[in-house]
């Protein structure tokens, strides 16, 4: 067992894929980042879809072989963390079902890896009510992250005053506001499973509670974890559709398609503003960063993303 | 304007500027607290979960219009079923299952327990369904127009998103008559929206996990001296 104490950077840099811009940018500025280290700076980190894929997948698996893990992406955060002085680290749902894990504990050790790793909120999935409303009552005394979802009624179920609709975060001056949209769950999640669970429109739910954070509780930052899909069947709502019907959301961190991102995808919103749509596949196979830098001159600009890669998976 | 930017700045911060990327999770580092926390739990598992229960000849994958994995699960419940169903199974016809369903694929070698979890972990049940020669159609139509989903005892050609050729257990299909097919609790109950399985003439459940099935149909070609085994043979494909 190697633990990343032991180790130095520059083993840690060589392990890792697609980090050597940041963590080679912090070598190649070390004083700069040492004065400056999290001023004006929000890191957030974000999962989706982590499917109860504790352990990384076996070195002979066809598709994804000896990648993901609890414990590497603990030590990633980690390595981050030591970095960053303001990380928000976010979960967009299916936390649940897909090993033996869930089958036995019933979801009670994400729950607490989650909660050692120090995430703020996740919201629920589909495949969270795989055992039902009950579990995820049972399951909560393990997670001291919120579980936000801002579309479902849950009044008449063992979910009743559990789930917040939103939170607000603040990390080093940064006001953030998070809000949670969940799937339209006939047709998809058993009836026996979801029982008087409310469906309400996810784009409405949106723009109100965008509006309840960003003008009225003055967030820095709106971002909505959403179950809905990058994509759907028909003229249902997904996260590409949500960017561009609704206003004063910065950032979408969706799941459920189970969809590889390579660049966040561009949306204009409906008062023509930026919203940026990221998801990082499933499996905790990936962990996504997104950071925002603040300036207090009002000077607003935004770099651009060209090439948009799409990797789609077809199990939901 | 320069002004009322100027004010805004006071009451909210402005984004100057916004960076992503993403780590792929493969580093041989672990956080050893993290480690010590699910030690336990594998540990537990394991005793069951480890058992070695056959032998893959080759990886199975998903793919469509059809994928070696779906014909696995589909012909392995095909063989469990007309077992299950003892003087019922002369009525069987085949299998349709959805491929969200089939949650991982199944590495060359050998198979374990965990893994039949990781690919069935749903408590889903085997249903019997009777189906109308009407029913059975737009069943068809659904399979074509989702460009072919795991099934056995049927062979067709994909035209357009439409079904062509059709045989139903080697013989054309043919809209006068019955068929019946095995499929999941979860998909008879509107899940994937297979609405052709609502109202069905019958539907008979087996009282039987989808996954416990697969587990014992790997146990007995294991305890026959044989491999696992899984092909492509057309069963459903583009048509030219």
């Amino acid at each position: 067992m190697a633990e990343f104490q032991q180790q130095n950077r520059r083993d840690f840099i060589r392990y890792m894929f697609g980090t050597a811009a940041v963590l080679g940018g912090l070598q190649a500025f070390p004083n700069e980042v040492l004065t400056k280290k999290g001023v004006g700076k929000l890191t957030i980190l974000y999962t989706n879809d982590m499917h109860s894929r504790i352990d990384p997948f076996p070195k002979n698996d066809p598709k994804f072989p000896d990648q993901g893990g609890f414990a590497r992406r603990a030590s990633v955060i980690k390595q981050i963390r030591a970095q960053e002085e303001n990380v928000l680290l976010l979960d967009a749902g299916d936390v649940f079902q897909g090993t033996p894990y869930f089958n036995l504990y019933g979801g009670e050790l994400e729950y607490k890896l989650m909660s050692a790793m120090g995430y703020d909120a996740s919201t629920i999935g589909n495949h969270d009510f795989d055992l039902g409303m009950d579990n995820i009552v049972k399951q909560m005394p393990h997670a001291s992250f919120d579980i936000l979802n801002a579309n479902y009624g849950f009044e008449d179920t063992p979910l009743a005053n559990k789930i917040k609709p939103y939170k607000i975060y603040h990390k080093g001056g940064i006001k953030i506001g998070v809000f949670g949209l969940g799937i339209e769950l006939a047709g998809l999640v058993d009836k026996k499973l979801c029982k008087n669970v409310q469906f309400f429109n996810p784009i409405i739910a949106a723009n109100d509670m965008a509006k309840t954070l960003k003008q009225e509780e003055k967030c820095d930052v709106v971002i909505c974890l959403s179950h809905l899909g990058y994509k759907s069947d028909g003229n249902k709502p997904n996260d590409q559709v949500l960017a561009e019907q609704t206003k004063d959301i910065d950032l979408i961190i969706g799941g459920h398609t189970h969809t590889f991102l390579e660049k966040p995808t561009q949306k204009a919103n409906l008062s023509k503003k930026e919203v940026h749509v990221t998801q990082v596949g499933w499996a905790g196979i990936w962990l996504g960063r997104y950071d925002i830098f603040f300036n207090k001159n009002g000077n607003t600009k935004t770099n651009s993303t060209a090439c948009i890669k799409v990797i789609d998976n077809n199990i939901c | 304007m320069v002004s009322l930017s100027a004010l805004l700045a006071c009451t909210a911060k402005k984004i100057s500027k916004k960076e992503d990327q993403h780590y792929v999770i493969n580093t041989e580092i672990i956080d050893s607290a993290t480690y010590y926390t699910i030690q336990p739990y594998k540990q537990k598992m394991d005793l069951t979960m480890n058992d070695v229960i056959g032998n893959a000849e080759t990886a199975f994958t998903k793919d469509q219009p059809e994928g070696n994995l779906g014909n696995f699960v589909c012909d392995c419940l095909f063989k469990k079923c007309k077992s299950y169903l003892g003087a019922d199974s002369v009525l069987l016809n085949g299998v349709i299952l959805n491929n969200g369903g089939l949650r991982t694929s199944v590495p060359k070698g050998e198979v374990t327990v965990g893994r039949i979890f990781e690919l069935m972990p749903f408590d889903n049940e085997l249903a019997m369904v009777e189906l109308s020669g009407a029913k059975t159609k737009s069943m068809l139509y659904y399979l074509a127009e989702k460009g072919g989903m795991p099934v056995a005892g049927i062979r067709m050609e994909i035209e357009n998103s439409k079904p062509k050729n059709v045989l139903i257990n080697g013989v054309p299909f043919d809209e006068t008559k019955h068929y019946y097919f095995i499929s999941s609790d979860y998909l008879t109950n509107g899940g994937d929206k297979m609405d052709f399985f609502k109202n069905p003439v019958k539907i008979t459940f087996l009282k039987k996990l989808i996954r416990d099935a697969i587990i014992e149909y790997c146990k007995e070609e294991t305890k026959s001296g044989r491999n696992l085994k899984a092909s492509l043979d057309g069963r459903i494909s583009t048509a030219k």
